[in-house]
């Protein structure tokens, strides 16, 4: 089968009955969810992270609504899932180690947020700014922008309204432009004019 | 469509990290592994119980079907019914006489977001409505629709909607009548049988040739209703119709109070699961139905577990009519 013609919905579909249909969409869609993750978590991370959420999404494939034609969001809302379980677990490891050497563990979210990023000041305070926002308009925030999704796409990978999606993006980015407007990334006011497909 | 600004500025700033090949084939040679795991390779499907309907009567019980499951207990619910469907009187109007019945109803409206003057391609909203029917004995019908004030998933389309004054496009908060004559309706215009297992194969035949991507169960189940709503049915084919829903992978629920037995469907549609349901009186007569967007529609902004159409109908009755009252 000539795996160019069919949607996603098509090749998860036939995966079910022949497992390696499913690497079209690991074909499909790896660099894009490489991409984001490498961005939230790190390389080495990022990387292991990218290959479970294919491993999941392969395991958890009889539940995928195959009338859908891009499996793109379903992706997303998984590699979302695996990220968010990361930091956490990573954040409860760093207080743990914290408190063993005597040291103040009470920096909160933001903290852990910016110990795993780039040592670039600009990269830290983004990734400051972001760890303050709340956990769900931190997810909008990253799947559009990191992830290149539609509100639409957004929507369906955190089963969120899309009325949600937009209303929350646009608080994030008011938040964001108050917090970075002064270290040299302004977002303007095309910033998340995501046009719903 | 997105816009992009937004992703290239921020990859400006924190660079634009794609895999490596070595990086790419460790992937994909680590998915393989997953995939050639027979464990990884038990596709299980889950079977959900249909959440009973607010809407509807409150159900005490509640008989669940699994995909082996035993289905005796449906058919004793619905198999009661066809009983008491077929054992109703068929009543013939006489001239100044009408078959009365009035529906409430709510249905989910999309339109393009252009309508209303915003950038969404797609918006929904539910519209409720009340009709209420005359049938005259020569197939007149006589129709008053009350639109009803919409129901909005989001504030900013609410706005939208009444700033592009579209509630006079709906009509909302006025009557509508019409009166329509010569109708040919689905029972009027086939022969229905009356016999179950011909019934089902005439149905099936009908729908196999709509060419819908439904799976047949489910389009078997909405013919069913289809031809039930018409209000036009005779006991023989209510019974046979009620036989068909009892062959149906259906879940089947009772409300020991009110006596009302209600049958639900669950199919992929619309980018998840939606539910349809019929509920029925003692006489088997079709009294409510309702679908629910199981998953909600995230592309029309629908939460998980709306309504997104339901209907009540009166038990339909003999009125006296005459022109202009």
């Amino acid at each position: 089968m000539d795996q160019g013609e069919h949607t996603d919905g098509d090749l998860i579909r036939g995966s079910i009955d022949d497992p390696q249909m499913f690497e079209g969409i690991f074909e499909r869609h790896y660099d894009r969810v490489f991409r984001y993750m490498v961005r939230r978590v790190g390389r080495t991370e990022g990387a292991d992270l990218t290959v479970e959420v294919f491993v999941a999404a392969f395991e958890q494939r009889g539940r995928f609504w195959i009338e859908r034609e891009s499996a793109l969001p379903w992706l997303f809302g998984i590699a979302s899932n695996l990220a968010k379980r990361y930091t956490r677990s990573l954040d409860r490891r760093r207080r743990a180690f914290l408190r063993a050497a005597g040291v103040s563990s009470d920096l909160g979210d933001e903290g852990a947020v910016a110990e795993r990023v780039d040592a670039a000041s600009l990269v830290a305070q983004l990734n400051t700014a972001l760890g303050r926002l709340r956990s769900q308009d931190r997810e909008v925030v990253l799947l559009i922008v990191l992830g290149d999704l539609t509100y639409q796409e957004t929507a369906a990978a955190l089963g969120l309204p899309i009325g949600t999606v937009r209303s929350t993006f646009s608080r994030a980015k008011a938040r964001l432009r108050s917090d970075l407007g002064d270290v040299g990334w302004n977002p303007n006011d095309d910033f998340g004019q995501g046009v719903v497909r | 469509m997105n816009n992009r600004g937004d992703f290239e500025e921020f990859s400006r700033i924190t660079g634009f990290p794609t895999p490596t090949a070595e990086e790419r084939e460790l992937a994909r040679e680590r998915l393989r592994m997953a995939m050639a795991d027979p464990r990884s390779n038990t596709v299980r499907r889950q079977r959900r119980l249909v959440p009973v309907a607010a809407a509807i009567s409150a159900v005490a019980v509640v008989v669940a079907l699994s995909m082996f499951g035993n289905r005796s207990d449906v058919n004793a619910s619905l198999l009661r019914l066809v009983d008491a469907a077929e054992r109703v009187e068929q009543v013939t109007l006489a001239p100044g006489q009408a078959t009365h019945v009035i529906e409430s109803t709510t249905y989910l409206m999309v339109i393009a977001g252009d309508e209303l003057g915003i950038k969404t391609e797609v918006i929904a909203y539910l519209l409720p409505a009340t009709r209420e029917l005359w049938i005259l004995p020569d197939r007149t019908v006589i129709l008053h629709t009350t639109v009803g004030r919409p129901l909005f998933f989001d504030e900013l389309v609410e706005d939208a909607y009444y700033e592009a004054e579209y509630d006079a496009v709906d009509k909302v908060g006025t009557t509508i009548e019409d009166a329509y004559t010569g109708v040919a309706d689905i029972v009027r215009e086939h022969d229905w049988p009356t016999n179950p297992g011909e019934l089902k194969a005439d149905i099936l035949d009908q729908v196999r040739q709509g060419g819908s991507a439904l799976p047949e169960e489910a389009l078997i189940f909405q013919r069913v209703a289809r031809i039930y709503r018409t209000h036009e049915t005779t006991p023989q084919l209510r019974g046979a119709l009620l036989e068909v829903l009892a062959s149906l992978d259906v879940t089947v629920l009772n409300d020991p109070d009110s006596g009302t037995v209600s049958a639900s469907i669950s199919y992929p549609d619309m980018g998840g699961t939606l539910s349809d349901l019929l509920t029925f009186d003692t006489d088997g007569l079709l009294i409510a139905e309702q679908t629910t967007a199981d998953t909600g529609i995230p592309g029309l902004g629908i939460p998980p577990g709306t309504v997104i159409a339901s209907a009540t109908y009166t038990v339909p009755e003999t009125v006296d009519w005459s022109p202009g009252g």
